[in-house]
């Protein structure tokens, strides 16, 4: 639904009644999305989920449509912009304008999708610190990236602090298959010689798999040229750390929830 | 050197002397068949076979297709035009409505013709894109995103009329090629999601008037009116917008028609919602219908029918029989006889968890708890259904149709749906289950008992076309990227390339100077392979 712009340059007084309308709902109209209260999140994800997962993926992973789960949405930094996207769609694009949502059920979904990138700020019971040191200690750097350093087996977790919450964080490192993207599902190849090669799925289709090796190697297979090969289960994609202590856990997610982007945290 | 006035005169006057070679007049398009030389209606023929008479490649060289061409739209928005082909030159659609027409030897542009789509030009429920144009005569024929048929003169893409279809400020838009037949235009409407009141056109070749129309729902006082609650009819969605078949024979169009509208809650819909995610047959002089069959009544799963109809000749019970087959999004496959719309056989072809089966007379019989929810309903397939738009391809030496399919379910969200003009119409949603093992193939089923003969399977669900061949290979794309050939009679892959770009269109295939070719559009761009010579294709190819 297109709205033009009123064409009065002013309101005239005695239109009350209107205007009572539009200030009782002027307070809820005019808070900042990242402000929305825990109700009106979860109305906006129930709302998503029917409307925008469909493209956009369950939790705003992302599929044919692009991943929400940034802090800053390329075409949506205000929160103006982000209603007039859920509102109208993006003209000239595949984005549609929503279904028949009333102006609450709008804001409710930009919400939420603005939550998506933001993880709530928690009182985590941690260290960070000392969670940083397990975290050189016990060799996660072997597998993900932090601000550049490490190797790029599984995802870059230089956000991970913005990009998930704690109960999230602390799941994926206990139980990792309940938790992790599955791109990064562990390939097993027996190529043509009868060589075994294990690595990180990295991209797939009907005919071909990339991976990255053990050694962080890029290889490449041709499915019909090779002896074997299959995607093992999601139980050993990684690691499970779960001999770690209570303490411990908790230092190491005090940790991972400080990684908010390369230039930290703007306070 | 200059042309001297004299000889330019003379040329002048030769053209206008010569006959009208280049011309695609209604006997050429209703032979088709009998000139697989070219391509001059969206599925190949009126039978909508998607089947070439060429054969040239086979299983045996088909490892020796290498990109002959490549043509870039340099648009954005998905290209999901199956080409035309005629004397020498292509016929294409880039998105939004932009035609144009290339060399078919070299992939080089001749013209574009650009409608000028503006920016808030509705879609709702289908992308920003044209899936081709119609030839008759000297003329192109199209449809664009804003509902306007638009006839073009083919040599050089100039305007020769254009008329208004439907309004696009309540969602009505054209995205379907039109199928031209003996002195008629046959166009379908896309808008369902906006719950738009569906019908079909025809139009006049020469002026654009319109000859006749045909509402997908009926109204008031008509018989049918009565499987709609209240004004519900009004709203009720129904579109036309994927291109039918015809039988010259019998006068008749077969078209395909859209889900009601709301899709999810049917609430405000009570009954069948005929004619929604039927069948109709047409008189292709009146626009009347002379008979509907309805795969799902009363729809609440977006299952549309705008599957494409083959129409087959085949002996059923010994006795010789004109039938028109259908693989539906409802994961059903259909036997119909053609002449009268009696059913006489569906048979399941992909995971449903819907319905026990069809009855007797075609009718599904539903299982109880599987429409859509508050708290969602986890039903089999998903809401693209087990196949869609994308065509299957009908091999008739074979009897075997190739159909795109879909494993994957969804859990289908009912909500309040509002009726306001121009936006989307569709009391709920679905989303995909959170784990959940989805693949695509190309299922080869006979056509007279829906039975599988082989499938060859696909790592995601399938969003391409497939074209059938008289040599033996089946072609078809996946949404990663990947052409493939397979063996028609076993399913055997012989021959994959990476296009760079999911394949969410159709493959044809003609030729010029005895070299067959295959075009397919993928990504961004037009993809057109030969088979490259025995030597050239490498020592390391099999033999």
């Amino acid at each position: 639904m297109r709205r033009e712009p009123s064409r009065r340059p002013w309101m005239p007084a005695f239109f009350l009644p209107a205007a009572a309308v539009f200030a009782l709902a002027a307070p809820a109209a005019s808070q900042p999305l990242a402000e929305a209260g825990a109700e009106q999140i979860a109305h906006g994800k129930r709302i998503y989920e029917i409307h925008c997962a469909r493209c956009h993926g369950l939790d705003g992973v992302g599929g044919e449509g692009p991943n929400l789960m940034r802090e800053n949405l390329r075409r949506s930094t205000q929160d103006d912009a982000l209603i007039e996207i859920v509102d109208i769609g993006i003209p000239g694009t595949d984005m549609p304008a929503h279904g028949s949502l009333n102006t609450q059920e709008i804001r409710n979904v930009a919400a939420y999708v603005r939550s998506l990138g933001v993880a709530p700020r928690e009182d985590l019971p941690g260290d960070p610190g000392r969670g940083r040191d397990l975290y050189e200690m016990t060799m996660c750097s072997t597998c993900h990236i932090v601000n550049g350093e490490g190797i790029a087996l599984g995802p870059d977790l230089s956000d991970i602090g913005l990009l998930r919450g704690s109960a999230h964080l602390r799941e994926s490192i206990q139980d990792p298959p309940k938790a992790v993207n599955p791109r990064y599902r562990t390939v097993l190849v027996e190529d043509a010689r009868g060589a075994i090669v294990m690595g990180v799925r990295t991209g797939e289709d009907t005919f071909s798999i990339q991976l990255i090796d053990e050694a962080g190697r890029h290889r490449s297979f041709r499915k019909s040229q090779v002896r074997d090969w299959k995607l093992l289960p999601e139980e050993s994609m990684m690691m499970s750390y779960a001999d770690f202590t209570e303490e411990e856990l908790d230092d190491l997610v005090a940790y991972l929830a400080t990684l908010r982007g390369p230039e930290g945290d703007p306070e | 050197m200059t042309i001297r006035p004299m000889a330019a005169t003379v040329l002048l006057t030769a053209l206008a002397a010569a006959p009208a070679l280049a011309q695609v007049p209604y006997d050429r398009i209703r032979d088709a068949a009998a000139e697989p030389e070219v391509w001059v209606t969206y599925s190949g023929n009126y039978r909508s076979e998607r089947f070439t008479r060429l054969d040239q490649i086979n299983p045996e060289n088909v490892h020796r297709l290498r990109p002959a061409w490549i043509y870039q739209t340099g648009t954005v928005g998905r290209v999901e035009v199956t080409p035309l082909v005629a004397d020498g030159v292509m016929y294409i659609a880039e998105p939004p409505s932009t035609i144009a027409a290339l060399d078919a030897h070299t992939g080089r542009r001749l013209w574009r013709y650009d409608p000028l789509i503006a920016d808030e030009t509705l879609n709702i429920g289908f992308p920003r894109t044209n899936r081709g144009v119609a030839i008759l005569g000297e003329t192109l024929f199209f449809g664009t995103l804003d509902a306007q048929l638009i006839a073009l003169d083919r040599a050089q893409g100039d305007l020769r009329w254009k008329t208004p279809v439907a309004d696009n400020a309540v969602g009505y838009a054209i995205t379907a090629a039109p199928l031209a037949v003996d002195g008629k235009i046959i166009v379908g409407i896309s808008g369902g999601e906006a719950g738009v009141r569906g019908f079909l056109d025809a139009y006049d070749p020469a002026t654009g008037e319109r000859l006749w129309r045909w509402w997908s729902i009926p109204a008031e006082g008509e018989p049918g009116n009565d499987t709609w609650g209240g004004d519900s009819w009004k709203t009720g969605g129904g579109a036309t917008w994927l291109t039918g078949s015809f039988d010259p024979e019998l006068g008749l169009l077969y078209w395909p028609i859209g889900n009601p509208a709301p899709d999810w809650n049917g609430d405000s819909r009570p009954g069948d919602n005929l004619y929604t995610d039927s069948l109709v047959a047409l008189d292709v002089e009146t626009g009347e219908m002379k008979w509907h069959f309805q795969y799902t009544p009363h729809d609440v799963h977006d299952w549309d029918a705008n599957q494409i109809p083959v129409l087959v000749d085949a002996e059923w019970d010994g006795e010789p029989r004109k039938l028109v087959i259908l693989a539906n999004r409802n994961a059903f496959y259909y036997v119909l006889d053609r002449e009268t719309g009696q059913f006489l056989r569906a048979t399941q072809y992909a995971t449903q968890t819907w319905a026990e089966g069809i009855d007797e007379n075609g009718r599904p019989i539903r299982i109880p708890g599987t429409s859509p929810s508050e708290e969602g309903t986890l039903v089999w397939p998903s809401l693209a259904g087990a196949t869609n738009w994308y065509s299957p391809a009908y091999d008739p030496d074979r009897m075997s149709l190739f159909v795109p399919t879909r494993e994957m379910s969804s859990i289908y969200f009912k909500s309040e749906a509002e009726y306001v003009p121009g936006t989307p119409f569709l009391g709920g949603g679905e989303r995909r289950p959170d784990a959940e093992e989805t693949y695509g193939a190309v299922r080869a089923l006979d056509a007279l008992s829906g039975e599988m003969k082989w499938e060859f399977r696909q790592l995601s669900p399938a969003v391409s076309g497939v074209l059938a061949t008289a040599g033996g290979v089946v072609i078809s794309g996946t949404q990663e990227g990947n052409l493939f050939a397979l063996d028609a009679d076993t399913g055997e892959a012989l021959w994959d390339f990476y296009v760079g770009g999911g394949v969410r269109a159709a493959p044809m295939s003609f030729s010029l100077d005895g070299q067959q070719f295959i075009s397919v559009a993928a990504g961004q761009s037009i993809f057109t392979f030969a088979l490259a010579p025995a030597a050239e294709a490498g020592a390391g190819d099999a033999p």
